[in-house]
């Protein structure tokens, strides 16, 4: 699971008001390279909870994503580098996902996260 | 007639050629446009390398697809066939999708001519006074009435004054008289008894006593119906106030039936509907329908649009012999004119409270001639009309719900919470998620071929794009079009397992309760997904959440199975589920099974799916259906807990009388694959499958609800954040493209 993921994932226990975002914790990480695509994360840049994906970065000990971004820092290649570094090539493989509101956990399997939601949690 | 035809700005002149036509000269060419950087001198320049090119237009609104029209039919062929998903060299390498495309014309316009005057729409008995009320006096009604208490039905608000109608019987209690109609109303009821259609009506219509307030919010409409006879005398009125809306006004004729009507303006109507040249442009629906043995069925459907303020009088056949229906839209199209309903339509409906019986001459639909005239009516709706279900019929209120209905039906005027019940059924546990799980790889390994229609749906993205797929199962779409992101979820962890060991973002979640942020996703697809959900609220559910995900103006597709099956050629074995089937299959006897095979002749449809569809010889037909049908006792008794808790459902809406929707549909797992599995003594030992030694294979079932004609997008209508911008029909499903607004 790529950290854009997380960006979008939440949970949606019955009841939660703030299922977002995550918490991560990880016990096995992977770094697969995959080719930039500028374009694509500059589309994606304004969807981005940043926040979220600083902190998620932060979790998976990938420190060089600055905690405030400008529109205009996506036309530089170091910072697009960095930003795709954390954003596409970082996977969580084992560990899970924590609910900011409740604590419950999902557990992450192979790089799968399981949000199946129990049914007294639906 | 079209329900979504509003779309203005969608439509086009093209359409899609049936598939007797080989080559046209014009091409619908998708992931090409001003969007994607290409101007229409460059497409031009481009396909005039085939020939020459007449015209580029876009195609609907999106900017990534044309039509070109080239003067030569080969030219058009050659063009399609040199570059249809093929890179396109004169065009950047870009990768296009391109299929033949006719020009619209007037036969297979769906769209309906709206009247606006009653002298037009030749409706006897009909008559539209517009601006009956002035400005003021309208919002001093309103402004009345919501002084007052309302009581809430599923779809609408209503007040009663006089007597109260009661939804249940569809009539009046003469013994429960509320009182005299209000007295502030008095100004505009002499104004009504100096309209000259009742002033001087055939019939007595004066005093009104008797009024119905609705009120129906945006998008609400009101299923096809005949006032009943026995319950009101004279003429009926409805003043419209606030929004406007279209109203249709429908007859049925049943050639070759006692029922036909005697009269000559009928066979009138006939005759001017086979008249092709007809200008009326009476729309008219000719079905051959094997379950009307008797003959045809016509409806003649005649729209009028009831703008705010007017007062529309139903005398005489208008009256007792045509149903009256308001389509369930938001916004309505009258004549190319996109009108939106405005928030809601208040109607008050005047009518007088009848003392005796009806001695109309229109016995056939008089429920004090016939006795069964109102059922008779709602029989025919549901024979004749393939694209109406009970349920638009019950949205009337006027019908019965089952307890369950009402409390979805009522969360979504969105005043309550929403009452959901969300445990996931037996039926879809054991015979989707569980035979998926069993037969994860096999099911992967014969899943590659893509739907051309879901292919261009994906290749018409943006570039950039994050694309949510529920119910992605091994992930054949994720990936399709590398230019976006894809998420893919399902509920078969072993299914996800494919999709990630292929590399792609998937996780394990419930298409009814995704994982997602609100409005996070630019598109999301739901391909052969809602269809293994076994009850329309969690199919809705399904769709509403998908779209929940998606952001404003993204789009969302979605296709499920139809029960109108392609090639009927190709018989596969589906086991039909029914409420009278499982009562003798619960029976367990030889004897009743067979008499039930018999009597419902089982519907052999091809497997969308299947692996390798062979032809069966007709002769085998009655064997192989047999086959189908040996299910194992748990699978009976799951059968027959499902369709013991919908029984309350099928009895009343008929469903199960009419079109098979539920099916069992196999799949053969070969004994070699099972045995990589490790899951076949399990699976025969938990009843789950069965074996077939001639085939040497396991066989699950899995639950299917294949959707009629028309179902798809009745759902969709009820979702209020969502517009539906296209509708088709491709390889035996049915699919809608819906955008979140």
């Amino acid at each position: 699971m790529r950290l854009l993921t997380h960006n979008m994932l939440a949970c949606n226990i019955k009841g939660v008001t703030k299922g977002f975002p995550l918490g991560i914790e990880h016990t096995r990480l992977e770094t697969k390279e995959s080719e930039l695509n500028a374009d694509f994360l500059r589309h994606i840049f304004p969807k981005l909870d940043w926040k979220a994906f600083h902190e998620a970065a932060q979790s998976v000990g990938v420190n060089n994503i600055p905690d405030q971004v400008e529109p205009v820092m996506l036309d530089d290649d170091e910072f697009l580098r960095k930003f795709h570094h954390a954003l596409l090539e970082v996977h969580l493989e084992e560990g899970a996902l924590i609910c900011p509101e409740t604590g419950r956990r999902f557990p992450v399997t192979k790089g799968v996260p399981n949000m199946l939601l129990n049914e007294d949690e639906v | 007639m079209g329900i979504w035809n509003m779309d203005i700005m969608l439509q086009t002149s093209f359409v899609k050629p049936p598939p007797t036509m080989q080559g046209t000269a014009h091409l619908y060419v998708a992931n090409c446009g001003p969007d994607v950087g290409l101007a229409f001198s460059d497409i031009k320049k481009a396909f005039e390398i085939f020939g020459s090119v007449e015209n580029v237009q876009l195609a609907g609104a999106s900017g990534s697809r044309v039509y070109v029209s080239y003067h030569n039919v080969d030219d058009a062929v050659a063009a399609r066939n040199a570059w249809n998903l093929k890179p396109c060299d004169a065009l950047q390498g870009r990768v296009m999708v391109i299929q033949h495309a006719v020009p619209q014309t007037q036969s297979s316009v769906e769209e309906q001519v709206v009247f606006t005057s009653s002298a037009d729409v030749g409706v006897p008995g009909l008559t539209l006074y517009t601006d009956f009320v002035t400005l003021s006096e309208e919002q001093e009604l309103l402004r009345e009435v919501d002084e007052r208490s309302w009581q809430t039905l599923a779809k609408r608000r209503v007040q009663h004054y006089g007597y109260e109608f009661l939804y249940k019987t569809r009539n009046v209690d003469l013994s429960q008289k509320l009182g005299e109609l209000p007295a502030s109303l008095e100004p505009l009821l002499n104004k009504i008894s100096l309209v000259p259609e009742i002033a001087s009506a055939e019939e007595p219509t004066l005093p009104f006593d008797q009024l119905t307030v609705n009120e129906y919010p945006r998008g609400v409409g009101l299923s096809p119906h005949i006032d009943t006879h026995s319950a009101f005398e004279g003429s009926i009125l409805s003043l419209s106030l606030g929004g406007p809306c279209i109203m249709e006004f429908r007859k049925y004729i049943k050639r070759g039936n006692s029922l036909v009507d005697g009269d000559a303006h009928t066979s009138t109507s006939i005759s001017q509907q086979n008249d092709e040249s007809n200008e009326n442009a009476e729309a008219i629906v000719v079905r051959n329908d094997d379950s009307v043995p008797t003959g045809s069925v016509y409806i003649i459907r005649k729209a009028l649009f009831l703008p705010p303020r007017s007062l529309l009088i139903l005398s005489g056949e208008a009256r007792y012999a045509w149903h009256h229906y308001i389509p369930h839209h938001k916004i309505d199209n009258v004549n190319g004119q996109v009108l939106d309903r405005g928030t809601r339509r208040v109607s008050f409906t005047f009518r007088k409270v009848r003392p005796g019986a009806c001695n109309c001459p229109f016995i056939e639909h008089c429920d004090s001639q016939v006795s069964d005239a109102g059922e008779l009516a709602l029989q025919n709706e549901e024979i004749k009309e393939s694209t109406k279900t009970l349920e638009e019929l019950r949205s009337n209120d006027e019908i019965p719900k089952t307890p369950s209905e009402k409390q979805s039906m009522s969360a979504e005027m969105g005043n309550e919470p929403k009452h959901f019940n969300t445990t996931i059924p037996e039926i879809e546990k054991r015979y989707v998620h569980k035979v998926y799980n069993a037969i994860a790889p096999h099911f992967s390994d014969t899943r590659f071929a893509k739907w051309p229609k879901v292919a261009m749906f994906l290749e018409s993205m943006e570039p950039g794009s994050v694309v949510a797929d529920a119910g992605c199962g091994n992930g054949k779409y994720l990936g399709f079009n590398k230019k976006c992101f894809f998420v893919g979820c399902d509920i078969s962890p072993p299914l996800i397992g494919i999709c990630a060991q292929h590399g792609h973002e998937a996780l394990v979640a419930d298409a009814l309760h995704l994982p997602y942020r609100t409005g996070f996703f630019d598109a999301g697809i739901s391909i052969a997904v809602l269809h293994h959900l076994s009850n329309e609220e969690r199919r809705l559910r399904a769709m509403e959440e998908l779209l929940r995900v998606v952001r404003r103006k993204g789009r969302v597709l979605f296709t499920v199975w139809a029960v109108e099956q392609e090639d009927k050629k190709l018989l596969t074995k589906w086991t039909p589920l029914t409420c009278k089937y499982t009562e003798e299959w619960v029976d367990d006897t030889g004897a009743a099974f067979k008499r039930n095979l018999s009597m419902n002749s089982l519907k052999s449809i091809q497997e969308v799916e299947s692996q390798v569809p062979t032809a069966i010889p007709s002769e085998d037909l009655k064997d192989s259906s047999t086959e189908g049908v040996r299910l194992s006792s748990m699978e009976k008794a799951a059968a027959a807990q499902q369709y013991i808790l919908n029984e309350d459902l099928s009895t009343h809406d008929g469903k199960m009388k009419g079109e098979q929707q539920e099916y069992f549909v196999p799949w053969h797992l070969p004994y070699h694959r099972a045995e990589i599995a490790g899951a076949s003594a399990a699976a025969i030992a938990d009843g789950l499958a069965r074996k077939d030694d001639v085939k040497r294979a396991l066989v699950y079932n899995r639950y299917y609800h294949c959707f009629v004609e028309g179902e798809l997008e009745r759902l969709a209508s009820k979702i209020q954040c969502a517009r539906l911008v296209d509708h088709f029909y491709d390889k035996s499903n049915w699919c809608v493209i819906l955008e979140k607004i």
